[in-house]
């Protein structure tokens, strides 16, 4: 037997700034993809005409979840010093694996089972979206044990993932779900953006106070390692933009979204952004507005409920 | 009044005869109102202030008033009164009582202005019509609904109900739809007035929902609007608010999400 003395997690005390905010604001927004009528899209699933690019969108998506949850968010989580962050991380990781059932949800119910073999099969062998998993991984899976430095750039491919890599992807149901389009599929996409958000901001967040830490040389070399990654992955990113969106012709406006979203992505991380500002289509910008929209009670659940936090009704309560 | 009552006399469900019958004796139509915050921006008045109030408060009681002066009329037409309106307060005029015997208050210029022309309705004007109804009866039992309007009020370019706007330009997702709808003449200069929705004092809300129900025979569906950041008790003293107050029903209560940066920003 190990004799090892096990320290236990104590939320009384904040040992992390914003932890609490984070988990609260997490679980808060709780949901599942059996929520939302998928199948009211089917009708026009069958006479939509991209539905190759759709298709593997939604494909591609899937491999960047699985691999936020199987690797991602544990080994970031494993490697967090802090327990309450650690935590978080640990229910980032649930959600992550939420987003990656909800495109499965969505093939189900739109795709026969051997359309759906064939995008699995397309997944692994697209040679961009491997290269995009790949470099990411292979940063989660340098993490060492007491060491800031691998951790944070865990962190920074994660921030690269979250608030970066997947908008390329979820540009397409916006776009559409915007004019109607395959709408309740862009729902699922809107909860898992309302998601994302939060974990780009939070793990940005966790790495930006790590990086205080380090001393001014540490933080230069680690800058320029963070522009090279990105410049790396924002080139395949291109790449692969223009083979998924090929037959659609929106490969131009998915670039400048992409652009927008790397610059997001580094502001989360507290760095200066790299591309020049851009006006991205508003129907998609409109589309990452998450603080929902106004609905119909009687045939959608809304994006917006969240579970409340209960206090007690006292004598107060009666005194207006 | 007359528009609707033919409708109610021309309907025949005879598929539901409960829903048949009670059309035959008891005539209730529904006569509601809308744009309500639309106006009010038009006037230059706040939703949910005092005027707001006083304006509802006005208001609906002169469409009480004359839609209870058409009743009449058309039952002295007729010569036909709703079932067992005779055994009604109407009849006995006690519901005349806090009409005839209110206080005649001062209305501000805003709120006169915002009137246009619709009629202050004095303690004589209500004497008046008690007489008259007393004589001749009303044909329905009930006629004031005030409806939830969403999708009718954009077509007429008015903004829903009597509620406030939800957002300056509404992102609408309904059935399989999605539109955006810019809030009826919204411009720069208004739109300071076109206060949403989650940002209205929701006391204010229910003082406004309730100066309206006085007014009205039949409960109006009130909406409560709430970010994420109320808890259960915030919650719970509003529906017991709004319960003091007259309140018939809160409908559905409408929550909106801050953004994650909404939530660290406030915190730091």
């Amino acid at each position: 037997m190990s004799n090892l003395t096990y320290k236990a997690v104590n939320w009384n005390t904040p040992t992390s700034e914003l932890a609490r905010i984070f988990w609260d604001q997490q679980w808060k927004q709780i949901w599942f993809p059996e929520e939302i009528a998928v199948s009211k899209d089917i009708k026009q699933w069958k006479e939509f005409e991209h539905q190759d690019t759709y298709k593997k969108v939604f494909g591609g998506l899937t491999l960047l979840d699985t691999v936020q949850t199987n690797i991602g968010m544990n080994e970031i989580a494993k490697y967090t010093p802090d327990f309450q962050e650690k935590a978080v991380l640990t229910v980032f990781g649930s959600f992550e694996a939420i987003h990656a059932k909800s495109y499965s949800y969505i093939f189900t119910t739109l795709c026969t089972n051997t359309e759906i073999d064939e995008v699995f099969e397309w997944v692994q062998k697209n040679e961009f979206l491997q290269y995009k998993a790949n470099r990411i991984g292979e940063v989660y899976t340098a993490i060492k044990e007491d060491d800031p430095e691998s951790l944070w750039k865990a962190m920074f491919a994660s921030v690269m993932l979250e608030s970066f890599l997947f908008y390329s992807g979820f540009f397409y149901p916006l776009y559409l779900g915007g004019q109607g389009v395959l709408r309740n599929s862009a729902e699922v996409i809107s909860l898992i953006l309302r998601d994302e958000s939060i974990h780009g901001v939070a793990v940005g967040f966790f790495a930006q106070n790590i990086f205080k830490t380090f001393s001014a040389e540490k933080q230069q070399e680690l800058t320029l390692w963070g522009y090279e990654y990105l410049l790396d992955l924002y080139q395949n990113e291109m790449k692969y933009t223009d083979d998924l969106y090929a037959e659609t012709g929106l490969s131009p406006e998915v670039k400048k979204y992409v652009r927008y979203n790397a610059n997001k992505a580094l502001m989360n991380l507290g760095l200066d952004t790299m591309f020049p500002d851009e006006e991205v289509n508003p129907v998609v910008m409109n589309g990452i507005s998450n603080t929902g929209s106004t609905y119909d009670f009687f045939s959608q659940k809304g994006a917006t409920y969240a579970v409340a936090k209960v206090a007690p009704i006292t004598d107060d309560t009666f005194k207006f | 009044m007359r528009l609707l009552t033919n409708v109610s006399t021309m309907t025949d469900i005879v598929n539901v005869p409960s829903v048949s019958k009670a059309n035959k004796v008891m005539h209730s139509v529904g006569l509601g109102v809308m744009n309500l915050h639309g106006h009010l921006v038009q006037s230059g008045i706040r939703y949910g202030s005092k005027d707001s109030i006083e304006f509802i408060d006005a208001f609906m009681e002169a469409l009480n008033y004359y839609s209870l002066k058409a009743s009449m009329e058309i039952a002295k037409q007729k010569n036909e009164t709703f079932y067992r309106f005779e055994e009604s307060e109407y009849a006995s005029g006690v519901y005349f009582e806090t009409y005839i015997n209110k206080e005649e208050k001062e209305l501000t210029p805003e709120v006169i202005k915002a009137l246009g022309g619709t009629p202050v309705i004095t303690k004589n004007m209500w004497q008046q019509l008690k007489a008259d109804v007393l004589e001749h009866g009303l044909f329905h039992s009930y006629r004031l609904a005030i409806a939830p309007t969403g999708s009718i009020s954009y077509i007429r370019s008015c903004t829903a109900s009597i509620s406030p706007v939800t957002e300056r330009v509404e992102v609408r997702d309904y059935a399989d739809s999605r539109t955006i709808y810019p809030m009826p003449f919204l411009t720069n200069d208004n739109q300071e007035l076109y206060t949403e929705a989650y940002e209205v004092n929701p006391y204010e809300l229910i003082d406004l929902y309730a100066a309206a129900q006085k007014h009205v025979d039949q409960g109006i569906s009130m909406t409560l609007y709430v970010t994420d950041q109320w808890n259960t008790e915030q919650l719970a003293k509003a529906y017991i608010y709004a319960w003091t107050k007259g309140i018939k029903t809160v409908y559905y209560v409408r929550q909106r999400l801050l953004t994650i940066e909404e939530c660290v920003a406030c915190q730091i």
